[in-house]
């Protein structure tokens, strides 16, 4: 064995986005810790973390995304680093859904965290773009090793992120849930990698019709049996992809994990890790795979259709708004796993195509509720959902927008992108597939509509309930809120506030409601009862004013996304897909 | 003097795997839950490097190398975790964390 290693100037050229995002991720951290210090406020509380370092995370995005353009035109698509890393079109293509989800991620985050009162947030923007990075390098690896590494570095700055909120035991139980199980699966898969190895002789992937930096795809066209090493090592590898991209029955990690990270974080990761996981599960299966096709074709299959009709049907029996997005996405890892089954240009095309599409929609969905989550993980039940068009109307219409484009109705994004999927589906030769995915997606409107009529067409009844049942337990943890907020309710908040829910009630009695409710809901956890009092207050005085900008222009940026790509981009972005996935 | 097979080798490397796998599945505690997890990404190293001698390929080891990296920085993740959570809760068996479920 001996190595002659030279990187030259055009391999760090390919992975320019990365680097982008590897500097901008430092640099953050550099400047959380040179930032102003304000008066008596603590530094890490400062007016400008919430303005400085989102500002910079988003540019680093932005400087990403330009990268990543100046690559789809300018780029050769050659791999970089001897194979290790691949800079076609493919890769870009998900880079451009990954970094559309980072981008309205960050965006989304500072009005929460300034409404949750979270510190630390040199940290939590450079984890937000460390996070990324990883699910870059995981959709344009082209070797085991590169493949391995992007999902641990994705894996572990997610594992922080959610359980960010530390004191919100939620949280703290969906990082610990997310790392235990995530962990145990990366092993299957490296377990996998290994075996795989030992069948073929090399890591590398090995790209199509060139034999530059030769890999299993080589070896496998060259021998097209399969060992039983072979197959055992694609079955842990299944497993281990199975469980990254939440396929049933893997699912179990994904609805604990996205209810309980913070809202603007589950924006990002349903999105990011999936498009991610996804394109390296074409890439391996329907790519590198593909010789011994008949081997996997069946197992994965299975678990599309599975996917499709279990995420389907647990969705509907959920009644929290975060829980049921969590398992709607479930189901739409199992329509994704359609363009895997089937195969070919035209289903790896549908496969990003519905990526992008995604990143919209699911981005823009969970960003919705970001605005109403609290402090205690509550205000996204669909009890709390009631009459939020007589509340808050615009956000009410944002959200049902976004779960219009997530059922497939045809003005927005979702639409095309299941249309193509479809299609692939009945090209690739499973007309099956596309009866049982079009089935499910009907039974999917479903929940996503009840969702939509209990907030526009039940009544608010949570208020007048507020008022009159306030039993003397709960009014001792009632009764500060309550004291606390009415004085000011008096004010124009109270008018608002009164307004707002057709004047059946003020703002203290919307305050004291939010506390019996928290009280009620989490009553053994009695050493959170001073924070629930805040983030009632609070909770009162956010009723009446309106959401912070930056969340608008997150839900805005996503609505104007999910209908461009509805209406105007399919048929020039699905011919670029059906192009990059040709160099997959 | 007399070689090893090297199917000897893998199927420690499998033996190893298992008691992982049954560890993670069996224990309730977080740290030997997570000790079972890294029990399996040694036996996986185990192969790497038996395979990589085998075939004569440096991959294999090169690899371990990225394992163990990932290893290291999964243990300062994962231990920072359950500190925390030992904080707010001084309990941390597993069977306890179901706030969320449903």
């Amino acid at each position: 064995m001996s190595f002659t290693y030279i990187a030259s100037a055009a391999d760090w050229a390919r992975i320019a986005p990365e680097l982008v995002l590897a500097g901008v991720a430092l640099l953050i951290l550099l400047v959380d810790l040179l930032l102003p210090q304000t008066g008596a406020v603590p530094r890490e509380r400062g007016a400008a973390n919430f303005f400085v370092l989102p500002l910079l995370a988003l540019l680093g995005v932005l400087g990403a995304l330009a990268a990543t353009i100046v690559l789809f035109v300018v780029g050769d698509g050659q791999r970089a680093f001897f194979g290790l890393v691949g800079s076609d079109w493919g890769s870009l293509y998900a880079y451009l859904a990954i970094l559309s989800a980072a981008g309205l991620g960050i965006i989304f985050s500072p009005a929460y965290l300034k409404r949750l009162k979270l510190v630390h947030q040199g940290e939590y923007y450079a984890l937000f773009l460390a996070a990324t990075l990883g699910m870059m390098l995981l959709a344009a690896a082209t070797s085991f090793m590169t493949l391995f590494l992007g999902l641990e570095t994705l894996s572990l700055a997610l594992y922080i992120l959610c359980g960010f909120v530390t004191r919100r035991q939620s949280s703290q139980e969906a990082g610990m849930k997310y790392f235990l199980l995530s962990s145990f699966a990366s092993a299957f898969l490296l377990y996998g990698v290994a075996l795989i190895y030992g069948a073929t002789g090399t890591t590398r992937f090995g790209a199509r019709g060139t034999s530059a930096f030769p890999g299993v795809l080589q070896f496998l066209q060259a021998h097209p049996q399969s060992t039983t090493l072979l197959l055992i090592g694609i079955g842990l590898l299944t497993v281990g992809f199975a469980f990254k991209v939440s396929a049933i029955p893997f699912q179990m990690w994904t609805p604990d994990v996205y209810e309980g990270a913070p809202a603007p974080v589950t924006a990002f990761m349903s999105v990011g890790t999936k498009a991610a996981a996804l394109v390296a599960f074409a890439r391996v299966f329907a790519v590198v795979l593909e010789p011994v096709a008949a081997d996997w074709q069946a197992v994965v299959w299975a678990l599309a259709v599975l996917t499709m009709v279990g995420g389907n049907l647990l969705a509907l029996v959920q009644r929290n708004a975060k829980r049921l997005l969590a398992y709607s996405s479930v189901a739409h890892a199992g329509y994704l796993l359609i363009g895997v089954v089937g195969g070919g240009a035209t289903g790896l095309a549908a496969i990003l195509f519905y990526l992008l599409c995604y990143a919209f929609l699911n981005a823009g969905a969970f960003g919705a509720l970001s605005a109403l989550e609290r402090l205690d993980n509550s205000g996204c039940d669909r009890e709390d959902l009631r009459g939020l068009w007589f509340r808050r109307p615009w956000l009410a219409g944002f959200l049902a927008f976004f779960l219009l484009g997530l059922a497939g109705f045809p003005p927005m994004a979702g639409f095309a992108a299941k249309y193509y999927l479809f299609f692939a589906a009945l090209q690739g030769g499973h007309p099956e597939l596309l009866l049982i995915g079009v089935l499910t997606s009907v039974l999917g409107m479903y929940y996503y509509l009840r969702l939509i009529a209990a907030m526009f067409m039940e009544p608010a009844r949570e208020v007048q309930a507020g008022s009159l049942e306030v039993t003397p337990a709960l009014a001792v943890a009632g009764a500060g809120a309550g004291a606390g907020v009415a004085p000011r309710a008096s004010g124009p908040l109270g008018r608002a506030a009164s307004t707002r829910t057709g004047g059946a009630s003020t703002g203290a009695a919307v305050a004291v409601k939010t506390a019996a409710q928290a009280t009620t809901r989490r009553a053994p956890e009695v050493e959170q009862a001073p924070e629930t009092r805040e983030q009632a207050t609070e909770e009162g005085a956010l009723a009446g004013s309106s959401l912070s900008w930056t969340t608008w222009l997150g839900l805005g940026l996503a609505a104007l996304g999910a209908l461009a790509l509805g209406t105007v981009l399919p048929f020039w972005l699905v011919d670029l897909a059906l192009k990059a996935a040709a160099t997959l | 003097m007399t070689t090893i097979p090297v199917s000897w080798y893998l199927i420690v490397s499998a033996l190893l795997f298992t008691i992982g796998t049954i560890g993670v599945l069996v224990r309730r505690n977080p740290l030997i839950i997570f000790m079972s997890i890294e029990l399996m990404l040694n036996a996986v190293n185990l192969a790497f490097v038996t395979l990589s001698s085998y075939l004569d390929s440096a991959d294999g080891q090169i690899f371990v190398f990225i394992v163990l990296t990932v290893a290291a920085a999964e243990v300062v993740v994962g231990l920072a975790i359950i500190v925390s959570i030992f904080r707010t809760r001084r309990n941390i068996d597993v069977d306890e964390m179901n706030l969320l479920r449903g």
